[in-house]
């Protein structure tokens, strides 16, 4: 699990990039493929390595005028689901 | 006719020579032969069509595809046309150099079939001495430049019960993903079905297992592996669906829905050698026949599941209920159902027939 404190980033073999026949952006994953939508992109972008969870958190928020109560949890599911997924993985690890 | 949908990724067999002689290969039991295969040009303009057309993902495989040597130049042509790219291979005769020259080719994911976590079980399997050492070394070696790793696992009969000790190697191998694949019932694993299909109570042990490992190694490394079609009751979605995300490529160039659908008798695939891609996914009769739902026989087409599962296994309905056009058996509305368990109790500790040309 991703804690407050791990550092998400891509993980080994995932890539970003757009799909033209589907006019996506796409999640190139080993043997899987995720599309995300507008919210989950401007995530991933902050998933650098350096900034932690929380971080991520506070980034997100200021990014759509909100406060970090507010979208919270829904960026933590994100994360989870997205490591999960195997896109991120922790870099302190 | 509506428009079909571009496919997401397909598997290029490059080859169908292998070092190995795994009993549950899923290449047919009649291997084509190296002066059959396609050349380098015809795999590159395979790439970019695949491409153009939709594909995002190829899996490099046969066979053993490091028995190309031109893999490094299908590679480059792969990565240049914006495929993502896997390799997928014994990797017994996979060196350091070569891996070097893969890597720098584009290589975006390596994955790496092992056959048991016991070495001289797993070189008995796979018809080789030291070959399990090998692909150790091998692995060690992909994790070593960065590269993404996944294992995978044929289970079956003999090594099952072994499945601990399987995602335990796994993860001291550093693997990102493990895959427990139960071996699959056509070509090799056909004839060899009385040897290889576990006892019930091996698979049940088996999925608590994976399940209790999957929650504990969350985020380190993950496990796919589902329950196999003999002991279901309802069918998979074979392939997500005929023609609808994936397709293979043969080592001659037949463009197919499925690496099993020339068990198919009276199916004629289109060849890439003289007809494009677009054509053979969109408008081939062997893609159409059983694509969407309109082939359905009852009770799939009245099923609210029929475009969850697709119908399931048409090379599975041929093998078990007869007809390819039928009601997939392992779902438990198929007349045939009962001879998917009736196969397991008749299943014991015969000897395996290798794979061999």
């Amino acid at each position: 699990m991703l804690t407050a404190e791990a550092r998400p980033r891509l993980a080994p073999g995932v890539r970003i990039q757009r799909d033209e026949a589907r006019d996506a952006w796409l999640v190139q994953a080993p043997e899987r493929l995720v599309y995300p939508d507008e919210v989950a992109m401007s995530v991933l972008a902050l998933c650098n390595g350096e900034r932690t969870v929380h971080a991520v958190i506070e980034d997100a928020a200021r990014e759509y005028g909100e406060t970090p109560d507010t979208v919270g949890d829904d960026v933590r599911a994100l994360l989870s689901e997205l490591e999960q997924y195997g896109v991120l993985v922790d870099a302190g690890r | 006719m509506p428009a079909v949908d571009p496919p997401y990724a397909f598997l290029a067999e490059l080859t169908h020579r292998c070092p190995l002689a795994c009993p549950y290969c899923s290449n047919p039991l009649d291997l084509a032969r190296a002066a059959s295969e396609l050349g380098t040009a015809d795999w590159g303009r395979i790439m970019r069509e695949a491409a153009e057309l939709g594909a995002m993902q190829v899996h490099l495989s046969g066979g053993e595809p490091l028995a190309r040597r031109d893999l490094e130049t299908i590679l480059v042509d792969a990565h240049r046309a914006g495929l993502y790219t896997n390799l997928i291979t014994a990797a017994v005769s996979l060196s350091e150099a070569r891996l070097d020259r893969l890597a720098g080719a584009g290589l975006d994911h390596v994955q790496i079939s092992l056959q048991d976590a016991d070495a001289p079980a797993a070189d008995w399997v796979a018809g080789m001495q030291g070959a399990h050492a090998r692909k150790l070394r091998a692995a060690a070696a992909v994790r070593a430049r960065g590269l993404a790793l996944t294992l995978n696992v044929v289970v079956h009969r003999h090594n099952l019960d072994r499945i601990e000790e399987v995602i335990e190697l796994a993860l001291d191998a550093g693997a990102g993903r493990l895959e427990i694949a139960h071996a699959q019932y056509h070509g090799w694993a056909l004839a060899n079905r009385a040897a290889l299909l576990p006892r019930p109570d091996q698979v049940r042990r088996a999925m608590a297992v994976v399940a209790a490992q999957t929650a504990r190694l969350r985020g380190r490394m993950a496990i796919d592996h589902v329950l196999p079609d003999h002991m279901a009751v309802r069918p998979k979605a074979c392939m997500g669906g005929w023609g609808r995300r994936f397709f293979v490529v043969t080592p001659d160039g037949r463009a197919m829905p499925c690496h099993a659908a020339a068990t198919i008798p009276d199916m004629v695939f289109p060849s890439l050698r003289d007809t494009s891609l677009r054509e053979a996914w969109g408008r081939s009769e062997a893609f159409q026949r059983f694509r969407g739902t309109d082939w359905m026989p009852d009770p799939c087409r009245s099923c609210e599941r029929r475009e969850i599962d697709w119908g399931g296994c048409r090379c599975q309905a041929l093998a078990m209920a007869g007809a390819a056009a039928a009601t997939d058996p392992a779902c438990a509305l198929s007349p045939a159902h009962g001879r998917m368990a009736a196969a397991v109790a008749a299943a014991g500790n015969e000897d395996f027939r290798p794979r061999r040309f």
